[in-house]
C-alpha cells in the first residue's frame, strides 16, 4: 500500500518550499524537493555596474543576505585584482560572522524545536504538531525560556551587524575593497558588549538546550543519513593571508577527507524548469526558463561534483576541521550546527582584538574594463559560489549556486536524487496522518527556499532601451 | 486611550526612536481590550527574500514577543507557524471565512505562464500559485499592507527587465492597499503603520500610498550630514566621513525618516552614517533608478543608462510628487554647487594624476 504525502506550504524555512514523500508500508520509499519560485536575479544582474553586485545580490535572501554580499565581493576583488586591508577583511567577517550566528540561532529556536517541543497554545504556534514530548520537564521549561530569549538575542545580533553595516537585513558595510565603518573604539567597546550577552547566551542557553534535545530523540542520529558525501569551499577570507580562508576547503566522501577541486563544479537540468538540459560549468551556466507539465518539477538546479551527489553546510565544516566526530544523520546537522555557533562567537571576539582603530577599512580601486572572478565561500547553509564576468566596465555574465541548490537539489541528469531526497528516503513513520518524521528531517538542512532559486538567461532578452550588452 | 493625535506625535521623527514601546503598548492593550478580541492578522510570503519578516522580527519596541503572543493573534506566518502543509493551509482557509482581517503582503506576484513561475501552495498533486491566492485572500481582507518594496512596487526582482513578469500586490488587486516599502522595511515602520490601523483605522497616505508618517520627509533635508554637503566637504569612496552625495546617495529624491529614527532597535547608525551612499530603496522605482548605486544623482538613469539631468529631473518628478525639487536641482546646476561640484572632480582627478606620475 502506497500513499503519497504533500507538504506544501512547507512552513518555518526561509523562503517558499514545497516536498512531497512516498510512502510504503510506514516507510518513505520516494521523495521530491521542489523549488517553487522563479526570480532570475542573474538576469536582472547583467549589463549593470559589477560594483553593485555586493548590494543587488543580498537581495536574493533575507536571512543570509550578508552572505550574499560577502561571496559577491569575494568573486569581484579577485575579478579587479584587489588586496583588501586588513582592517577591512575582519570588519567583513564580522558583519557576517553576526549574521551567521543569527542566521543559526533562529532556524534552532524558531524552526527547528517546534518539531520537537510543544509550545506554548498561543498562535501562531498553535495548533502544534502532533507527537509526544520526550523533553524532561526541567528542560523543557528552560528550553521554552530560551525560545523567548533567542528573539531577543538574535535581534542584538542584527543590532551588532548595524553598528558596522549600517542597516540589516541587507547591510551596506560589505563592499568591494573592503569596509567602511571605522572601527574607533567607541563603536568596538559596543560590539563587544552585545557579543558577551550573545556569548553567555550560546554557553547557557544553546549548548544545554542542543544537548537535551539530543538525548532525547537519539534515533535521528540513524535517521535522515543521505549520501553521507559532504562538501565545503572553506568559510571566512584569511584576514592576514589574502587569498587564504580561514576554515578550509574541502569534501568528505564516505568518511574519506579529500581536497576540494573548483572545475568538477556542474549544474544539471534534467528535472528542473529549464532549456538547456545538459551539465554546465557555473562559468557558461546558462538557463532560459521553461514551464513545463511533466518530467521536470522543480525551479531549483542540480548541482553536482563531478557526477557525485554532495551535500553541504555546518556539518562539513565541523567534520572537516575535526571539530564534530559523528555521523551524518539528521541530529547530526543540528548538533554541528550548534557547535558552530559557539566556535564562531570565540572566533569574533578574537577578530575584534585584531582591529586596528586608525587603520584604513576600504581600498580605492578602478572598475577594469574587463575581468573574470569566481569566489567559492561557505555560507550559513554551505558552499556558495558567485562567479561573474565584466566586460566594458559592466557585467557581463553572473551565476550564483546557493548552498539550498546543492542540498534541496532535484534529481539530476542521471536520475539521482539530491541529498536532502535521499534523506528521507527509509526513514520509517509513526502515524501517516501526522508524520513529524519529514519535518524533522527536512529541517535538519536549514533549507532556504529563497535561495533555492536562481538562473540565467542569456538568449532573447529584451534590453532597455540605451542599455548595451556589448 | 490616548488620541490619533497623540499617536501620530509618537510616531513622527526622533519621538519615536526612543518611546514607540513604552507609551504604545499599554494603550495598545487597552485599546485591544476595548474591541474585545486581538485583531486577526494573515502575513502572506509571495515571490520574496523573507528579509521583510526577519526584520519584524528585529522589533525591540514593542518587541516581538509582546506582539506574537500578547498584541496580535498572527494566524499565518510561514517563517513561524508550527503547522505545515495541508493544515496550515486549513487555518489560512477558516480566516479567511472569518474574515475582519487584516493581510501583511511581503513580495512580488509573479504572473509569467499564467503565475506558474511562483507557486504557494501544493493540495496534493495540485499546485496554488501565489496569484491565485493573493487575490483571493486580499480581496475578503478588511485591510491589506504590502510590506517591503517589492509588494509595494515590485522591487529588485522585478528589476529590468523582470523575468518572472512580476507585479507588486496594488496591481493585481482591485482595491486599496497601504504601502510600506523599504528594503527591507524597517520594523518601527510596519509596527507603526499595523497600530495606526488597528487603533485608528487607515493612516494618512501620501504619494504611492505610503504612510505619509513614516514617508513623509525628505532624506537629504534631514541629513545629519548636510552640513558637509552645503560646505562641500565631500567623501571620494565609501568609507570616507563626508557627504556621499559625489558617490550615489540618493538621500535627495527619497522619502524616509531614516536619517532620524535609524536603525533597528537601538537606532545605531544608518546607511550614510556607515559611510555608504543610500540607494533609495523605499522609492517606487528602486532599484532601477538608482542603479548605479554608486553614480552620483544627475547621471543616474533608467536601468543604470545615463541619461541628461533633464530628464532625470523628469522622472524625478513624476516619482515623487512631493516634489524633489526644485529647490535642489536649482541649486544644483544653476548655482554655486555646480562649482563646488567642479571643483571636488577637479582636486580629485589632480589627485589621480599625481599618483598617476
Amino acid at each position: 500500500m502506497s500513499k503519497r504525502i504533500s507538504i506544501g506550504p512547507f512552513t518555518r524555512i526561509n523562503g517558499l518550499w514545497h516536498l512531497k514523500v512516498e510512502v510504503e508500508n510506514y516507510k518513505i520509499s520516494d521523495a521530491w524537493s521542489i523549488g517553487t519560485n522563479f526570480r532570475g536575479l542573474e538576469i536582472i544582474l547583467m549589463g549593470r555596474d559589477p560594483r553593485d553586485a555586493p548590494y543587488l545580490t543580498q537581495r536574493i535572501c533575507g536571512i543570509c543576505s550578508s552572505t550574499h554580499a560577502l561571496t559577491s565581493s569575494f568573486a569581484l576583488e579577485k575579478a579587479f585584482n584587489l588586496e583588501i586591508t586588513p582592517n577591512g577583511a575582519l570588519l567583513k567577517n564580522l558583519i557576517f560572522a553576526c549574521d551567521l550566528l543569527q542566521s543559526h540561532l533562529r532556524h534552532f529556536y524558531f524552526f527547528v524545536i517546534p518539531d520537537y517541543v510543544n509550545l506554548p497554545r498561543v498562535n501562531p504556534l498553535t495548533p502544534s504538531l502532533v507527537f509526544s514530548d520526550r523533553l524532561p520537564q526541567g528542560e523543557k521549561s528552560r528550553l521554552l525560556k530560551n525560545y523567548e530569549s533567542s528573539m531577543e538575542i538574535t535581534q542584538r545580533l542584527h543590532e551588532m551587524l548595524v553598528i558596522f553595516g549600517g542597516k540589516a537585513p541587507h547591510n551596506h558595510g560589505i563592499l568591494v575593497g573592503g569596509a567602511t565603518v571605522p572601527p574607533d573604539a567607541d563603536k568596538v567597546r559596543m560590539f563587544q558588549s552585545m557579543l558577551s550577552q550573545v556569548e553567555s547566551f550560546v554557553e547557557e542557553g544553546l549548548l544545554p538546550d542542543l544537548e537535551a534535545l539530543s538525548s532525547a530523540y537519539p534515533e535521528y542520529y540513524e535517521w535522515g543519513k543521505g549520501y553521507e558525501n559532504l562538501l565545503t569551499f572553506g568559510m571566512f577570507p584569511d584576514p592576514h593571508n589574502p587569498g587564504e580562508l580561514l576554515y578550509p576547503p574541502g569534501i568528505i566522501k564516505k568518511g574519506e577527507k579529500g581536497p576540494f577541486q573548483e572545475k568538477r563544479v556542474n549544474e544539471q537540468a534534467r528535472y528542473a524548469f529549464y532549456q538547456d538540459k545538459e551539465p554546465l560549468k557555473p562559468r557558461e551556466g546558462r538557463t532560459t526558463p521553461l514551464f513545463e507539465k511533466g518530467q521536470p518539477y522543480s525551479w531549483i538546479k542540480a548541482p553536482r561534483y563531478g557526477e557525485e551527489v554532495f551535500e553541504t553546510g555546518p556539518l562539513a565544516r565541523q567534520v572537516l576541521r575535526g571539530k564534530y566526530k559523528g555521523g551524518t544523520g539528521a541530529m547530526d546537522r543540528i548538533y554541528a550546527r550548534g557547535l558552530e555557533c559557539h566556535e564562531v562567537v570565540k572566533e569574533m571576539d578574537k577578530w575584534l582584538g585584531d582591529l586596528e582603530p586608525e587603520g584604513p577599512v576600504f581600498t580605492e580601486y578602478e572598475v577594469p574594463a574587463r575581468g573574470e572572478g569566481e569566489g567559492f565561500l561557505d555560507a550559513m547553509r554551505g558552499g556558495l559560489m558567485h562567479s561573474v564576468k565584466i566586460r566594458n566596465h559592466r557585467i557581463e555574465h553572473y551565476q550564483i549556486i546557493t548552498p539550498s541548490a546543492w542540498n534541496c537539489s532535484p534529481r539530476d541528469n542521471n536520475d539521482r536524487r539530491g541529498p536532502l531526497e535521499e534523506a528521507l528516503v527509509g526513514t520509517p513513520l509513526e502515524d501517516l496522518e501526522n508524520p513529524v518524521e519529514i519535518g524533522r528531517i527536512a529541517r535538519s538542512f536549514d533549507v532556504c527556499g529563497s535561495c533555492a532559486v536562481h538562473m540565467v538567461d542569456l538568449k532573447g532578452i529584451e534590453l532597455m532601451p540605451g542599455r548595451k550588452l556589448i | 486611550m490616548f488620541t490619533r493625535r497623540q499617536f501620530v506625535q509618537l510616531c513622527l521623527k526622533g519621538m519615536a526612536a526612543y518611546s514607540l514601546s513604552p507609551l504604545i503598548i499599554p494603550r495598545l492593550a487597552q485599546a485591544l481590550e476595548a474591541m474585545g478580541e486581538k485583531p486577526l492578522v494573515l502575513y502572506m510570503e509571495a515571490n520574496t527574500c523573507a528579509g521583510n519578516v526577519f526584520s519584524l522580527l528585529n522589533t525591540l519596541n514593542p518587541s516581538l514577543r509582546d506582539l506574537l503572543f500578547e498584541s496580535l493573534d498572527i494566524r499565518y506566518s510561514n517563517t513561524l507557524m508550527t503547522a505545515q502543509g495541508e493544515k496550515a493551509l486549513d487555518i489560512l482557509m477558516e480566516t479567511v471565512e472569518e474574515g475582519n482581517y487584516i493581510v501583511m503582503v511581503e513580495g512580488t506576484i509573479p504572473t509569467r505562464g499564467d503565475g506558474y513561475y511562483g507557486t504557494f501552495a501544493l493540495l496534493g498533486e495540485k499546485e496554488i500559485t501565489h496569484l491565485e491566492m493573493i487575490r483571493y485572500i486580499g480581496s475578503k481582507a478588511k485591510t491589506v499592507i504590502a510590506v517591503g518594496t517589492c509588494a509595494a512596487f515590485g522591487g529588485p526582482f522585478a528589476a529590468h527587465p523582470n523575468p518572472s513578469h512580476s507585479l507588486p500586490v496594488s496591481k493585481v488587486l482591485n482595491r486599496k492597499v497601504i504601502n510600506v516599502p523599504g528594503c527591507p522595511v524597517h520594523p518601527d515602520w510596519i509596527v507603526g503603520t499595523l497600530s495606526h490601523v488597528i487603533l485608528f483605522g487607515d493612516p494618512p497616505l501620501g504619494v504611492h500610498n505610503r504612510p505619509l508618517l513614516f514617508y513623509g520627509e525628505n532624506i537629504h533635508e534631514r541629513c545629519p550630514r548636510r552640513q558637509m554637503y552645503e560646505k562641500s566637504i565631500f567623501a571620494r569612496h565609501p568609507g570616507e566621513e563626508g557627504c556621499l552625495y559625489l558617490i550615489g546617495c540618493k538621500g535627495p529624491v527619497t522619502y524616509s525618516d531614516c536619517p532620524l529614527r535609524q536603525w533597528i532597535g537601538l537606532h545605531n547608525s544608518w546607511p550614510v552614517e556607515a559611510n555608504t551612499p543610500c540607494i533609495g530603496c523605499v522609492n517606487a522605482d528602486f532599484p532601477d533608478k538608482s542603479m548605479p548605486f554608486f553614480q552620483h544623482l544627475p547621471q543616474v538613469g533608467v536601468g543604470g543608462v545615463n541619461t541628461t539631468a533633464q530628464k532625470f529631473a523628469g522622472a524625478a518628478a513624476g516619482a515623487t510628487a512631493l516634489g524633489i525639487g526644485a529647490h535642489f536641482l536649482a541649486t544644483t546646476f544653476r548655482g554655486r554647487l555646480k562649482m563646488k561640484l567642479k571643483g571636488q572632480l577637479r582636486s580629485h582627478q589632480k589627485k589621480k594624476g599625481e599618483k598617476d606620475e
